[in-house]
């Protein structure tokens, strides 16, 4: 009797552990392994890098395998410029996947200061007074306000693919893209501007303040590894 | 019996009627004219279309080994924690401006600090740039120094819009700015001290991190050399 309680006690425990241990990590499948090593080869280099998974909705900055920060994915979607009457079809996207950043804004917005001239530097003798701590109180000086970042930008990726990192999604309904089509087609035989040749990309839909923190991040080399895992 | 008072309607003049029916017309012809134009000319245009995504699966090979998947599993869990760092590690968000110290996964200090500014500076004699970033990725603290001297390398006079002096001269000697301790993490970036106590969690920095005096003496004296530092 008190065998079979203990027993049916051990497969209770058995169950509820190995319940556990697959809430923590998603079932072993081919795809997995692959996202693993994929992991392993970027964690070999001192570099940081981005691991979006999409089950999962989020985007982790990564480096040596731990997590440094989260940042919520509200949507990621396929983007293609395509004639507003053709039928959308969904966009397939083979995972799991390494993009490598080619440009993105972390290389190009960028202020630049470039004096025109140069004086003679003043000498130690020749200076006013000693630089010494600031008395408390005393107001400290403000740099010049910097623009702030934006939250809508695009990256390119190797491969010719585009990444837009959106704190909105551009309107998609068949009236908007028929105006934009209007718009399109209008600059194209008054101005005689051909309409934009963007490649196929995604759009990453995140908040506006992350979209900002992420900003700096989407520079030359930066690997982006893209999963479909849950957890 | 008197004459009927109701007034009369007047019906409109065969030409009023003749124009009304023009109008409609035209303002219908020019609609058809306006539709089919803007139909023309959207079909020049390809606007951007968001399109839902569907992920596909890598298929494994044919006569994959379950046993054989587990063991590659395994091998990429233990290269990733052999290389994940082991003890206290810094981690530094260069967006907000926080300094953390962490020692398995517990935050056991958080700072605020002052990142590079992500500046561009031209020297104006042979165009060499500069980009004022605080380094992303992985570095080391590789010495610690107290009252730290700061030999002020040529963009810090350039940027002033001043003549580097030569190289060892005694004006580029600056034994204030860095503060009462250095961290080096080499290539000449510093988590150091700051007499701009107000600009602390801006980015305003040349690319070295600059923290305040507390916080600069609990790093110097609870970080150990060899720690790593992650910078995003």
């Amino acid at each position: 009797m008190s065998t079979s309680i203990t027993t049916c006690l051990w497969a209770l425990a058995f169950t509820f552990t190995s319940s556990l241990g697959q809430a923590e990590q998603p079932p072993l499948t081919f795809g997995r392994v692959v996202s693993l090593e994929l992991e392993a080869r970027l964690a070999r280099k001192p570099s940081i890098y981005l691991k979006l998974d999409l089950a999962r909705q989020v985007l982790e900055i990564k480096a040596r395998g731990i997590v440094l920060d989260k940042v919520p994915v509200k949507a990621c979607q396929g983007a293609t410029r395509q004639a507003f009457h053709v039928r959308t079809q969904p966009m397939q996207l083979r995972l799991p996947v390494v993009w490598e950043v080619v440009t993105g804004p972390g290389d190009t917005d960028r202020e630049v200061i470039a004096p025109t001239t140069l004086r003679p530097a003043r000498r130690g003798d020749e200076e006013e007074e000693e630089p010494s701590p600031v008395p408390r109180g005393t107001p400290t000086p403000t740099p010049t306000p910097r623009p702030e970042t934006p939250s809508r930008y695009r990256v390119e990726l190797a491969g010719n693919l585009l990444l837009w990192v959106t704190d909105r999604l551009p309107a998609a309904g068949l009236w908007h893209r028929f105006l934009q089509a209007v718009r399109e087609g209008w600059a194209s035989v008054v101005r005689g501007e051909q309409p934009p040749k963007d490649p196929p990309g995604f759009v990453l839909l995140v908040e506006t303040e992350d979209a900002r923190r992420l900003h700096h991040l989407f520079r030359q080399g930066m690997q982006l590894l893209v999963v479909a895992e849950g957890s | 019996m008197s004459a009927n008072p109701i007034p009369s309607i007047q019906e409109p003049s065969l030409p009023v009627r003749h124009w009304g029916r023009w109008f409609f017309f035209v303002v219908l012809g020019l609609m058809l004219v306006g539709i089919g134009s803007a139909v023309v000319l959207a079909s020049l245009g390809k606007p951007l279309t968001l399109v839902p995504l569907v992920a596909v699966g890598q298929a494994p090979p044919d006569g994959l080994d379950p046993r054989r998947l587990a063991l590659r599993a395994e091998k990429a869990r233990a290269a990733l924690e052999r290389v994940a760092p082991q003890g206290m590690y810094i981690v530094v968000d260069t967006y907000r401006n926080k300094l953390r110290v962490v020692k398995q996964g517990k935050v056991l200090r958080e700072a605020l600090c002052s990142t590079g500014t992500g500046i561009v500076l031209i020297d104006p004699r042979n165009k060499r740039k500069w980009v004022f970033d605080t380094p992303l990725g992985e570095r080391v603290i590789e010495r610690k120094q107290k009252n730290p001297v700061w030999m002020k390398p040529d963009w810090a006079f350039i940027e002033e819009g001043e003549e580097p002096p030569p190289p060892g001269s005694p004006e580029r000697v600056d034994p204030y700015s860095l503060g009462d301790y250095g961290l080096y993490m080499g290539d000449g970036y510093i988590i150091h001290g700051t007499l701009f106590k107000s600009l602390l969690g801006r980015r305003v920095t040349h690319g070295c991190i600059r923290l305040g005096d507390e916080d600069l003496e609990y790093l110097y004296h609870n970080v150990p050399l060899g720690t790593r530092v992650y910078l995003y």
